[in-house]
C-alpha cells in the first residue's frame, strides 16, 4: 500500500501562492480525474483558503507514488515552476500522511487551532471525489475514519470550546446581558465592512426589528436593504440609540461620536433595560466612560481580541490529550487496515495449510488401516494439527505486528511466493 | 433550604400550640378558630419568604453578573451563571409573587397580635414596627421597579435589604415573643 499527502498551508506558502494552487471546482474535477488516468491510484483534493492538499492511494504496493511527479503535476497544472512551488510544498507518506489528515480534519493544523470548518471542508473534498468515482477503499476508509477523529476530538477535548471570531465573542457577550431577542432592537450605526459579519451574527439572534443609521441616507438604505432592517436618518440619532438594546457600531469617524454627556442625555430619557453597545469601530465611536457593566455594557474591538486571545490560549491545553487521539484513531486504522489487506492471504494460507494436512491424513490412515485405534487417530490428528499450527505462527504474526513502516508489501509478497498462494 | 428550615421551625411552633389558645370566643377569629388563622398566616409568611429567598438568590447572583460584566471578564470563565434580564425577570416575579402573599400574611399577622393585646407594648412594639417596615421597602420596591422604572443593580441591592429585613422581622417576632411564639 502507498498512501501520499502532498500540499501547502498557511504554514508553509504564502496567500498568493495559496492562491495560484486552489481548485475551483471545474478545476477540481477536472485535475481529479488527471490524477486518476495519469498516476492510476485512488485521490482526494482538499482545497481550502488555508491549505491545498491531495491525498492519493495505491493498493499496488510494487509501484510506489512519487511526490516528485505530483509536484510536477501541480505546477503544470497551474502552469507555475516546478522551482517556485517545490520549497512550499510538504509531503507525507503512509502513517505520516494518515496522521496529517486526522490533525487536519481535528483542526489541529489550522490557523485558528479548534475552529470548526475545517472538518466540513474535508468532508466536503471528500464528497466531492467520492462523486466523481476517484475514491477507492483505502481513501474511503481513510477519510471516514478523519471524519470519526474530528467528531472525537471536538466532544472528548475542550479544543472547541469558547470564541475565536469577533462577531461570535460579540454575540456571547450580548448573551451574558439578554435571555431572548424577540422583544430587542438593534441599531447598526454606520455602514462598514467589519459590521457585516457581526450584524450577521446578530440577526441570527433573531430581533424584533433592525435600525440602520448612517451619514450616508443611501448607504444606510442599502445596508437596511441586506439585512432586512429599517433606514433611519442621521438627525434622529439620539432617538433611535435611546430605543436601542443593542447597538453595533462600525463607523469610520476620525473621532467618538457619542461623549458621555450627550449618552447620559440619552439614558436619561431611557425608560427600556440595559443595552448592549458593541463598538467595533477604530477609532471608537463610543466614549469608554459610559461603560457600567449594569444598564450600559459596552465592548470594544480590544474587549472582543481578547476573548480570541484566551480561547486560544485555553485550546492550547487541549492540544495534547487531541494528539492522543490521533495517534489511537491513526493506530486503530492501521490496525484495521491491515487486517482487511492481510486476512484474505492469512485465510488463504490456512486453507491450503488444512486441505495438505487432510489429504496427509487419509493417506496415513488408509496405509495403516486397522492397526490403529480412533484414540490413536486422535492423537495422531492433533499432533499434525499442531505442527500446522507452529508452522503458520511465525508467519501469521509477522503479518500481523507490521507496522505501515516495515514495508508490509515485500513481506506480503514473500508470502505469496513461499507458500505459492493463487491470487 | 432556608424556606423549609423556616417553614419547618414555624409549622412546629403552629402545631405546638396549646388549645386554651382558643378560650377567646368572642374574637372575629372564633368562627373558623384562631388556629386557622394562625396557620393560614403561617402558610403565607412561608410563601412569600420562599420568593423572598428566590429573588435575594438572583439578585446576588445578578451583582456577581454585572461585576462581571463591568470589569469585562472573558464569558464562560467560572460558574456559569444567567443572563442579566433573565436574573432580573426571576426577581420581579419572585418579589411580584412574595408581595401580595406578604401583605395578607402580615394582615392576619398584625390582626392575631392585636387579639392578643395584652402581649404588645402598642404601636411602638418592635414586632409591629419591623413588620410594618418590611412591607414598607417592599412596597417601595415595587414603587420604583414600576413606578420609576428602576432596573439593575438597584434593585437587586433593595432585594438584599428586603431579605435582610425579612430575617430580621423573623428574628424579632421569635426573640420577643414569650415561648419564642409568634
Amino acid at each position: 500500500m502507498r498512501l501520499l499527502a502532498v500540499g501547502c498551508s498557511h504554514r508553509t506558502a504564502p496567500v498568493a501562492l495559496r492562491e495560484r494552487l486552489a481548485f475551483d471546482q471545474d478545476h477540481l474535477v477536472r485535475a481529479l480525474d488527471h490524477l486518476v488516468t495519469r498516476y492510476g491510484c485512488e485521490a482526494v483534493i482538499l482545497s481550502t483558503c488555508n491549505r491545498v492538499e491531495l491525498y492519493l492511494a495505491r493498493l499496488d504496493e510494487l509501484a510506489a507514488l512519487d511526490g516528485t511527479l505530483i509536484v510536477e503535476f501541480l505546477a503544470e497544472f497551474h502552469q507555475l515552476a516546478d522551482l517556485k512551488l517545490s520549497p512550499h510544498l510538504y509531503e507525507h507518506c503512509n502513517a505520516d500522511a494518515a496522521r496529517h489528515l486526522f490533525r487536519v480534519a481535528a483542526s489541529l493544523d489550522s490557523m485558528l487551532i479548534g475552529e470548526g470548518q475545517i472538518a466540513g471542508q474535508v468532508k466536503h473534498g471528500y464528497e466531492q471525489a467520492h462523486a466523481r468515482g476517484t475514491v477507492g477503499p483505502l481513501l474511503h476508509g481513510l477519510f471516514q475514519r478523519a471524519h470519526l477523529v474530528a467528531k472525537r476530538v471536538r466532544s472528548e477535548t475542550g479544543i472547541a470550546r469558547g470564541h475565536v471570531s469577533i462577531s461570535s465573542a460579540a454575540v456571547e457577550y450580548v448573551r451574558q446581558v439578554f435571555n431572548h431577542f424577540d422583544d430587542k432592537t438593534i441599531l447598526v450605526i454606520g455602514a462598514g465592512k467589519m459590521g457585516e459579519l457581526t450584524l450577521k451574527h446578530l440577526r441570527q439572534l433573531q430581533p424584533r426589528c433592525i435600525f440602520v443609521i448612517n451619514r450616508n441616507m443611501e448607504k444606510a438604505e442599502l445596508l437596511a436593504a441586506g439585512c432586512g432592517g429599517t433606514a433611519v436618518p442621521w438627525e434622529q440619532f439620539d432617538a433611535v440609540l435611546g430605543k436601542a438594546d443593542i447597538v453595533l457600531s462600525t463607523t469610520g469617524a476620525p473621532h467618538p461620536i457619542v461623549s458621555l454627556e450627550r449618552y447620559e442625555k440619552i439614558r436619561q430619557n431611557r425608560s427600556r433595560g440595559p443595552v448592549v453597545i458593541l463598538d467595533i469601530a477604530v477609532p471608537r465611536d463610543f466614549d469608554p466612560r459610559i461603560h457600567d457593566g449594569d444598564s450600559t455594557c459596552l465592548f470594544n474591538i480590544d474587549d472582543l481580541k481578547r476573548i480570541r486571545e484566551q480561547t486560544l490560549s485555553d485550546r492550547l491545553h487541549h492540544v495534547a490529550p487531541a494528539e492522543a487521539i490521533v495517534e489511537e484513531e491513526l493506530a486503530r486504522f492501521w490496525k484495521d487496515w491491515s487486517r482487511r489487506r492481510h486476512g484474505p492471504v492469512i485465510a488463504r494460507l490456512t486453507q491450503d495449510f488444512e486441505a495438505k494436512r487432510r489429504v496427509i491424513m487419509r493417506q496415513l490412515f488408509s496405509r495403516l488401516n486397522g492397526r490403529l485405534t480412533e484414540e490413536d487417530q486422535e492423537h495422531i490428528e492433533g499432533a499434525f494439527r499442531l505442527l500446522q499450527n507452529q508452522i503458520l505462527h511465525g508467519p501469521i504474526s509477522a503479518l500481523s505486528a507490521e507496522t505501515p513502516e516495515s514495508g508490509s508489501h515485500t513481506l506480503l509478497d514473500a508470502l505469496r511466493k513461499l507458500f505459492r498462494l493463487q491470487d | 433550604m432556608l424556606p423549609v428550615v423556616l417553614g419547618l421551625t414555624i409549622l412546629a411552633h403552629a402545631f405546638d400550640q396549646p388549645s386554651s389558645s382558643s378560650a377567646d370566643s368572642q374574637s372575629i377569629f372564633a368562627l373558623h378558630g384562631e388556629g386557622f388563622w394562625r396557620m393560614l398566616h403561617v402558610i403565607l409568611f412561608v410563601l412569600a419568604s420562599v420568593g423572598v429567598c428566590i429573588a435575594f438568590i438572583a439578585s446576588l447572583m445578578y451583582l456577581v453578573q454585572a461585576r462581571r460584566l463591568r470589569s469585562k471578564a472573558i464569558p464562560g470563565q467560572g460558574l456559569r451563571l444567567f443572563s442579566l434580564e433573565r436574573l432580573e425577570a426571576m426577581n420581579r416575579r419572585a418579589i411580584n409573587a412574595a408581595f401580595p402573599l406578604l401583605s395578607a400574611g402580615l394582615l392576619i399577622g398584625i390582626a392575631l397580635m392585636l387579639e392578643d393585646r395584652d402581649r404588645l407594648e402598642g404601636w411602638t412594639d418592635p414586632r409591629i414596627l419591623s413588620t410594618l417596615v418590611l412591607w414598607l421597602v417592599f412596597a417601595v420596591m415595587l414603587y420604583l421597579r414600576y413606578g420609576v422604572h428602576l432596573h439593575g443593580r438597584r434593585v437587586a441591592l433593595l432585594t438584599i435589604v428586603a431579605f435582610a429585613l425579612l430575617l430580621l422581622t423573623l428574628v424579632t417576632q421569635h426573640s420577643l415573643t414569650p415561648g419564642g411564639r409568634p
